[in-house]
C-alpha cells in the first residue's frame, strides 16, 4: 500500500504571525516605552554640498525639556566614520563638511520628539554653500570632486567581458544603440527607519532595539563604532514594518542612538518620520545607459556591449552592490554569446543608494528588455520572436551566461514563455487591439521574461532548542520583516521533525539566541535558513534521540523516532513525545537538546519567469490604466503558495510604482522636491489590478531543500513591461520611451514631440 | 513632524470665536484640520494660538433658504454627500464631495475650512466660482457678504481678514444641470486639474446658460463669462463642446509644477472640460 | 495643559494634555494603545485611523484636545471577549498582511466602510480603500479579505435576523 505522506510544506496555511498583528498587538521599534527614554531628533543638512561654518546650540540647549544638542564639532567620537562604508565613509555627524540634504549635524535629545523638534529649530548653522554636483554628466568631469582625498567622483569602475566582446559587433548584421535611463525611487516601507538603545550599567552591555534586517551586522556595526566587546551588544529586531533592502545598511542614527544611550546610560529611542525617510533612507535605480545590441538578420543577439552610470549619492552606501549586480542581470535569460559591460559608479550629492528590492536586477532585464523591443522594432520582426529566438532553451543547461559565477541551471524558459503568451492570448488581443483603436482607445501590449537570481554568498544558521513546554524552537538570525519566515520556516521544521506547526516556534532576529548571522534580503532566507533546518535537523534529533536515550534508559542507536515520538522497540521502554521527553529531561536535571546549524552555499538559485501587461492609454489625460497583469513564475519549491503570491503580487505592485509614479526628483541645487506621499505617488488600490499568477516549480538543483528565491520575481521586469506596454499602444506613432518611471507628465511630453515631429 | 506648540482656545459660541479672533494675536481658526494639522507637523504652519471651532453647532446645519441653501462652515464632508438637500438643491457638491480625499478625510474636513484654505487644486472653491456661491463672513464688528468670485486673491490666500471668520456659505439652488471632471494621479490626490460645469439646454436644444470653472490651472479658480456667453443660444452638440473646450484651453496660462507641465494642463483642461461639458448637456431621465 | 476625557474601546480615560499633542500620540504614548501607527504624519497613508464617534478619521490630523468627549474605537477595540472580528480574521485568513504596519489602518476603515456597504463590489472595496497606503501586499489580498468579511458579517447578521424571527414567531 502507498500512501502520499502529507506535509506541511506546500500547504498555503495563513501565518502564525497574523494573530498579534490584527490586533494591535505587534511591538514595533516605535511601539517601545522605555520608562523615561528621551527622544532623538537631528538637525539635518539643508544643503547639498556646503562647509559648516558655525553651529550655534545655546538656544536649543537652553529649552525645557532638552537633555543634550550634540554636535561633532565638540564630541570628537562622533566625527568617527560609520562603520561598513569604505572607503569613504561620512562621520556620524557632520562637522566639516555636508554632502547631501538630510544629512546629519546636530543630535538632540529631550524628553519627548515634540521637545526634540522645537530644541531643532532653535539650533542654528552656518554654512559656506558649495557647488552642488547633481548628475553623473557633471560629476564625471571632476570638475567639482566632492571627496578631495579621493581624487575623483568615480567611486568605481569595474568591466566585465565575455567572448569577443566589443568586437564582436562587428559580426552583427545591425547594431542597435539607445540610452535608456531610470529614475531614483525610494522603498518608502510603511514604517520609517527607528532605533531605541538601553544601556545596564551594571552589566556594562547594550541592548538594541533595531528595526534592521540584518541584527548581527548591526551588532557588529555598532560594538566597532562604540569600541565595544560584542558580547556586551545585544540586538533584537521586533516586528519590523517592512525593509526592502534599505533597513539593512549602516546609518548615522543606529551609531548615534547606540553611542548615546551609553554615553548618558539612558535609554533613547529615534523613530523616523516620513520627512527623515525622504531625506536620510538610502534610495536606489538611478543609471543612466549607454547600450549597443549587435544582432543578426534573423533576430539572434551576437554582442551585447553596455557603458552606463550609476548616480550614487555622496557615500558608499551599499550602491556598489547594485551597480554590480546591474551588470550581472544584463544578460537576463538571454543566450548573448560576447558582451562588453563597463559600470562606473558616480558619487554626487544626494542621499546615497544602497540595494532595494531587486537590487540591480531590474536595472539589468530593463535594459535588456528594453533593447530588444527596441532591435525588434528596427528591425521590423516581432517583440515576442525576437525573445524566443534567444532564450536560453533547456539543452543549454547548465548555461553558464559569462558573468563570473553564473550558471543558470533548471526549467524550461521557451515553454514557460509560450505559456504566458498562451495565458495572454496574444492573438486575440491583436484583434481586441485594433478594435479599441477604432473607437479611439489606446491598448498596448508588454512581455519580459526574467532570472531570479537568489542566495549564492555566505551562510544562514538556525539554533534548535526543546524548550520546557516540549516546543521545539528555531532562531535564526534572518531577520524577517513581513515576509512571514516565523511560518515558512515553521512549516520547513514541522515536515523535518513530522510534527504539528503548533509545535514549532521560530524566533528571528535576537543576537542573544544565535552567534552568527548574515540577514533577510536578496530573497534568501528560506533558500539559507530554510535548508539549515533541512540538514540541521536532522543533526538536532541525533541529540534529541541522545537525550531520549537516557530519560528511557536505552542505547541512543535504540531509539527510534517517529513522528513527534521516540521508542525503542524491542525493548520494555515506554514512548516518549516531545513533551514528556521535556519534563521528563528536566525532573531528571539533564539538558535540554540544542544544536546550532549553519548552512553555508555559494550556489546561487535561479527562478525565473515572465510577465504579461496589457495596457489602456488615454491620450487625453495620459493616464495609463492597467486592465490586466499576468504574471507566470517558478520559484522552485515553493513553502508555502499564499505566502509566496503575496511576495509576488507585492513585488509586482512595487514595481509598477517605480514603472508609473515614482520618482525622487532633485532641483538643480541637489534639493529633493519629492519629500512628502503628496509629491512621491504610491501605487494605491485603486490604480493597480489584480495580478494572475501562474506557478511552475522546477526544483533548485542546487540545494536540498530545492528553494528558489520569490521575493523580487514580481519587481524584476516591472519597469521594462510597462514601458513596453505603453510603446505597444503607441506603435503607429512609432513612440519610444527612454526613461522610467514613464508618469502622465512624462507621457505626455513623449506624446507631444512625436507629435511635433510629426 | 510633530506641531509646534500654541495656545489653544474652545469658545462655545460663535461670538466667543469672533472675540478671540479679534483680541488673541496670531490666532487662527482650527476646523476639521485636514490642511492645517499637516501644515503644522511640517512646522510650516506656526500659528500662535488656535481658536477651535470644532464645538460650535451654530455653523453645522444645512438650510433651506428658499432660493438658496446655507450651509455651516463647520458641515463636514460627509454630511455635504449624505445631505438629501444637497444632493436636491446642489447635486454638484455630492458628486464632487465623492472625490475629496477619502472617508477619513471627509468625516473631519469642512465646507469652511476647504474655502478658507483656498487651495487652488481644491474642488470646492471651483464649484463656489462655478456656482457663485456667497460667503457669510463676520468680525466682531461686520458681517459682510463676499461673492466667491471676489474671495479667492491667490494660492492660499483669501480677502479674510485675520479677525474675521467665515459663517455661512449661501449656495444658489441650481436647476441646471452640471458635472465635475478631474483627473490626479493617485485617486482621492489632490487633482492636476478639475473642470466643472453648467449647463441648461432649453427644450429646443439650444443653450440657456453655460458656466466653466477650472482648478489647479492658475493661483485661484479660473472662470470667464464672456467664453460662457458664447455658447449662449447655440445648439447644444459636441462640436460646440469642442469649440468651447479649446477657447478655454487658448485662453488659459496654466502653472508649471512637478507633475505637470503648463501645456500638459492645458491639455488635461481641454479635455476634461469637453468631458464636463459634454456629461452636463446630456439629457437626465426625469 | 488641558484636561480632557476620552472614551476609548469602552474605556473613559481623563488626562491632562498639552493642545499640540495629537490624539495618535496620546493614544500611543499615553494609553499604551501602539497599535495605531503613524506611518507619513500628513493625512496620506491611513495607518493612524481610528474611529471618532463612528466615523473614521486619521488621529495624526486630529488633536487631542479636539476629541475631547470623543468616544474612539483603536483596532485593539475591535477583538470581543477574546474572539476575533470578522474583519480582522478575513485579513489573517486571506493574507491580507505582510509587515502589518498598516494593518491597523485598513481595518477601521474596512469595519467602517462595510457597516455602510455590506455586499459591495470589488471596485467599491479598492475605492474605500484608496485612503490606506500599504507597501507590501500589492492591496489585492486586502481586498480579498474585505470581500471575504462582507460576506461572513451578511451571513452572521442574516444568521441573527432568522434568530429574532424565530423568537417573534415562537
Amino acid at each position: 500500500m502507498t500512501t502520499t505522506k502529507e506535509t506541511w510544506v506546500g500547504r498555503g496555511i495563513p501565518r502564525v504571525e497574523d494573530p498579534r498583528l490584527i490586533q494591535g498587538l505587534g511591538e514595533y521599534v516605535s511601539d517601545i516605552h522605555f520608562p523615561g527614554q528621551w527622544a532623538m531628533a537631528l538637525v539635518r543638512s539643508p544643503h547639498a554640498h556646503a562647509r559648516i561654518l558655525e553651529v550655534r546650540t545655546d538656544a536649543a540647549r537652553k529649552l525645557s525639556g532638552v537633555h543634550a544638542v550634540i554636535s561633532a564639532v565638540d564630541w570628537e567620537d562622533l566625527r568617527q566614520p560609520l562603520p561598513d562604508m569604505k572607503p569613504l565613509s561620512p562621520p556620524a555627524l557632520a562637522y566639516e563638511r555636508v554632502l547631501y540634504v538630510g544629512q546629519p549635524v546636530v543630535a538632540i535629545l529631550a524628553d519627548d520628539r515634540y521637545i526634540a523638534e522645537d530644541a531643532a529649530d532653535l539650533v542654528e548653522i552656518s554654512y559656506q554653500p558649495l557647488t552642488p554636483v547633481v548628475n553623473v554628466e557633471d560629476a564625471r568631469q571632476d570638475s567639482v570632486v566632492l571627496h578631495p582625498e579621493f581624487g575623483t567622483n568615480i567611486l568605481d569602475y569595474v568591466n566585465f567581458v565575455s567572448g569577443d566582446g566589443q568586437e564582436a559587433l562587428k559580426e552583427a548584421d545591425h547594431v542597435i544603440s539607445a540610452t535608456l535611463q531610470m529614475g531614483r525611487v525610494s522603498a518608502q516601507a510603511m514604517e520609517p527607519r527607528g532605533i531605541a538603545a538601553l544601556f545596564d550599567e551594571k552589566t556594562q552591555s547594550l541592548m538594541v532595539y533595531h528595526a534592521t534586517q540584518s541584527v548581527h551586522r548591526a551588532k557588529e556595526r555598532i560594538s566597532t563604532f562604540l569600541q565595544m566587546d560584542p558580547n556586551h551588544v545585544h540586538v533584537i529586531a521586533p516586528e519590523i514594518g517592512g525593509g526592502f533592502g534599505v533597513k539593512n545598511g549602516s546609518y548615522p542614527e543606529e551609531v548615534l542612538v547606540s553611542y548615546l544611550a551609553k554615553y548618558f546610560a539612558h535609554p533613547i529611542k529615534w523613530s523616523g518620520d516620513r520627512f527623515e525617510e525622504f531625506l536620510g533612507t538610502y534610495q536606489e535605480r538611478e543609471q543612466t545607459h549607454h547600450v549597443q545590441l549587435g544582432i543578426k538578420n534573423d533576430g539572434r543577439i551576437v554582442a551585447f556591449v553596455d557603458t552606463y552610470y550609476q548616480d550614487n549619492g555622496a557615500y558608499p552606501g551599499g550602491g556598489v552592490l547594485v551597480a554590480h549586480n546591474t551588470a550581472r542581470n544584463l544578460m537576463g535569460p538571454y543566450r548573448i554569446p560576447h558582451f562588453a559591460i563597463h559600470c562606473y559608479t558616480v558619487m554626487t550629492n544626494k542621499v546615497p543608494q544602497t540595494p532595494y528590492r531587486g537590487a540591480g536586477r531590474p536595472q539589468g532585464h530593463y535594459i535588456i528588455e528594453r533593447i530588444m523591443d527596441r532591435a525588434a522594432d528596427e528591425l521590423g520582426m516581432d517583440r515576442i520572436a525576437i525573445r524566443m529566438k534567444n532564450l536560453v532553451r533547456p539543452q543549454d543547461f547548465p548555461y553558464a551566461t559569462g558573468f563570473p559565477g553564473v550558471v543558470y541551471d533548471s526549467g524550461d524558459y521557451p515553454q514557460t514563455f509560450q505559456d504566458l503568451l498562451d495565458i495572454v492570448d496574444v492573438s486575440a488581443f491583436r484583434v481586441r487591439q485594433q478594435q479599441a483603436r477604432a473607437q479611439g482607445i489606446r491598448l498596448g501590449l508588454g512581455l519580459a521574461n526574467y532570472v531570479e537570481i537568489s542566495a549564492g554568498f555566505g551562510f544562514e544558521g538556525v539554533h534548535f532548542r526543546l524548550a520546557a513546554d516540549g516546543r521545539i524552537e528555531l532562531a535564526t538570525g534572518a531577520t524577517g520583516q513581513g515576509q512571514g519566515h516565523r511560518t515558512a520556516l515553521a512549516q520547513i521544521a514541522a515536515d523535518t521533525f513530522e510534527m504539528p506547526l503548533e509545535q514549532i516556534a521560530v524566533v528571528e532576529g535576537d543576537t542573544r539566541r544565535i552567534d552568527k548571522g548574515i540577514g533577510t534580503f536578496g530573497s534568501r532566507t528560506v533558500i539559507m535558513a530554510g535548508n539549515a533546518i533541512v540538514i540541521g535537523g536532522q543533526e538536532f534529533l541525533e541529540k534529541a534521540r541522545e537525550a531520549a536515550a537516557k530519560i528511557l534508559d536505552v542505547k541512543t542507536t535504540d531509539v527510534v523516532y517517529h513522528q513527534g515520538t521516540f521508542s525503542a522497540p524491542g525493548t520494555s521502554a515506554k514512548s516518549l513525545d516531545w513533551t514528556l521527553l521535556a519534563s521528563e529531561l528536566q525532573r531528571a536535571s539533564h539538558s535540554m537538546p540544542a544544536h546550532e546549524y549553519y548552512f553555508y552555499s555559494n550556489t546561487a538559485t535561479y527562478g525565473f519567469g515572465c510577465h504579461g501587461v496589457i495596457v489602456e492609454v488615454n491620450e487625453k489625460t495620459s493616464e495609463i490604466r492597467i486592465p490586466r497583469y499576468v504574471v507566470v513564475h517558478d520559484g522552485g519549491v515553493v513553502v508555502n503558495p499564499l505566502l509566496a503570491n503575496g511576495q509576488v503580487i507585492g513585488g509586482v505592485v512595487q514595481g509598477l510604482g517605480s514603472a508609473l509614479y515614482e520618482e525622487m526628483r532633485f532641483n538643480e541645487n541637489g534639493q529633493p522636491i519629492t519629500t512628502s506621499f503628496l509629491a512621491y505617488h504610491l501605487p494605491g488600490a485603486v490604480s493597480v489590478p489584480d495580478i494572475e499568477i501562474h506557478h511552475r516549480n522546477y526544483r533548485a538543483p542546487g540545494n536540498p531543500g530545492g528553494y528558489k528565491g520569490v521575493g523580487e520575481a514580481g519587481i524584476i521586469p516591472s519597469q521594462a513591461v510597462i514601458l513596453s506596454a505603453v510603446e505597444d499602444a503607441f506603435r503607429d506613432q512609432g513612440l519610444r520611451l527612454n526613461y522610467a518611471p514613464i508618469t502622465p507628465g512624462r507621457l505626455f511630453q513623449a506624446m507631444h514631440r512625436e507629435e511635433a515631429k510629426l | 513632524m510633530k506641531p509646534p506648540a500654541f495656545s489653544y482656545y474652545r469658545p462655545e459660541s460663535v461670538a466667543q470665536a469672533l472675540h478671540l479672533l479679534s483680541t488673541v494675536e496670531g490666532a487662527k481658526i482650527l476646523a476639521g484640520g485636514q490642511s492645517l494639522i499637516p501644515m503644522m507637523n511640517m512646522r510650516l504652519a506656526r500659528p500662535d494660538a488656535l481658536v477651535d471651532i470644532n464645538h460650535l453647532t451654530e455653523l453645522t446645519s444645512i438650510q433651506d433658504v428658499g432660493d438658496a441653501l446655507e450651509i455651516g462652515a463647520l458641515v463636514r464632508h460627509d454630511e455635504l454627500l449624505r445631505s438629501p438637500l444637497v444632493r436636491r438643491h446642489a447635486p454638484l457638491v455630492a458628486q464632487a464631495e465623492r472625490l475629496i480625499g477619502h472617508p477619513a478625510i471627509r468625516s473631519r474636513g469642512t465646507i469652511g475650512g476647504s474655502l478658507a484654505h483656498a487651495d487652488p487644486a481644491a474642488e470646492l472653491p471651483v464649484l463656489a466660482v462655478l456656482g457663485d456661491w456667497e460667503l457669510i463672513v463676520s468680525s466682531q464688528t461686520q458681517t459682510r457678504t463676499i461673492s466667491a468670485g471676489d474671495f479667492f486673491l491667490s494660492y492660499f490666500v483669501t480677502t479674510l481678514a485675520p479677525e474675521e471668520m467665515l459663517l455661512r456659505i449661501r449656495l444658489p439652488k441650481v436647476s441646471t444641470y452640471g458635472h465635475i471632471a478631474e483627473y490626479a494621479i493617485q485617486a482621492g490626490d489632490f487633482a492636476l486639474t478639475i473642470a466643472a460645469t453648467s449647463v441648461d439646454v432649453g427644450p429646443s436644444g439650444v443653450v440657456r446658460e453655460c458656466r466653466i470653472a477650472l482648478g489647479g490651472v492658475t493661483d485661484v479658480p479660473w472662470r470667464d463669462k464672456t467664453i460662457e456667453r458664447q455658447a449662449i443660444g447655440q445648439v447644444a452638440q459636441d462640436s460646440l463642446w469642442k469649440d468651447i473646450s479649446h477657447t478655454v484651453a487658448e485662453a488659459i496660462d496654466p502653472i508649471d509644477d512637478l507633475h505637470a507641465t503648463s501645456a500638459y494642463r492645458r491639455q488635461l483642461a481641454e479635455a476634461l472640460l469637453r468631458e464636463a461639458l459634454h456629461r452636463a448637456a446630456q439629457p437626465k431621465p426625469a | 495643559m488641558v484636561s480632557i476625557t476620552l472614551r476609548v474601546n469602552g474605556t473613559v480615560h481623563q488626562m491632562d494634555v498639552e493642545p499640540r499633542w495629537l490624539l495618535a500620540d496620546v493614544l500611543r504614548e499615553h494609553l499604551k494603545l501602539t497599535g495605531t501607527h503613524l506611518g507619513c504624519e500628513q493625512g496620506v497613508c491611513g495607518a493612524c485611523t481610528v474611529l471618532l464617534n463612528g466615523q473614521p478619521a486619521r488621529s495624526c490630523l486630529t488633536l487631542a484636545v479636539t476629541a475631547d468627549g470623543a468616544d474612539i474605537t483603536t483596532v485593539e477595540g475591535l477583538a470581543q471577549n477574546g474572539q476575533l472580528h470578522p474583519i480582522q480574521d478575513a485579513f489573517w485568513q486571506e493574507h491580507a498582511l505582510q509587515c502589518g504596519f498598516c494593518t491597523p489602518g485598513f481595518l477601521m476603515t474596512a469595519v467602517h466602510f462595510l457597516q455602510d456597504n455590506p455586499d459591495p463590489t470589488r471596485a467599491e472595496i479598492k475605492e474605500a480603500l484608496s485612503g490606506n497606503l500599504c507597501r507590501c501586499t500589492g492591496y489585492q489580498h486586502i481586498v480579498n479579505a474585505v470581500e471575504r468579511a462582507a460576506k461572513n458579517l451578511r451571513e452572521k447578521s442574516g444568521e441573527k435576523e432568522s434568530i429574532q424571527t424565530s423568537t417573534v414567531e415562537g
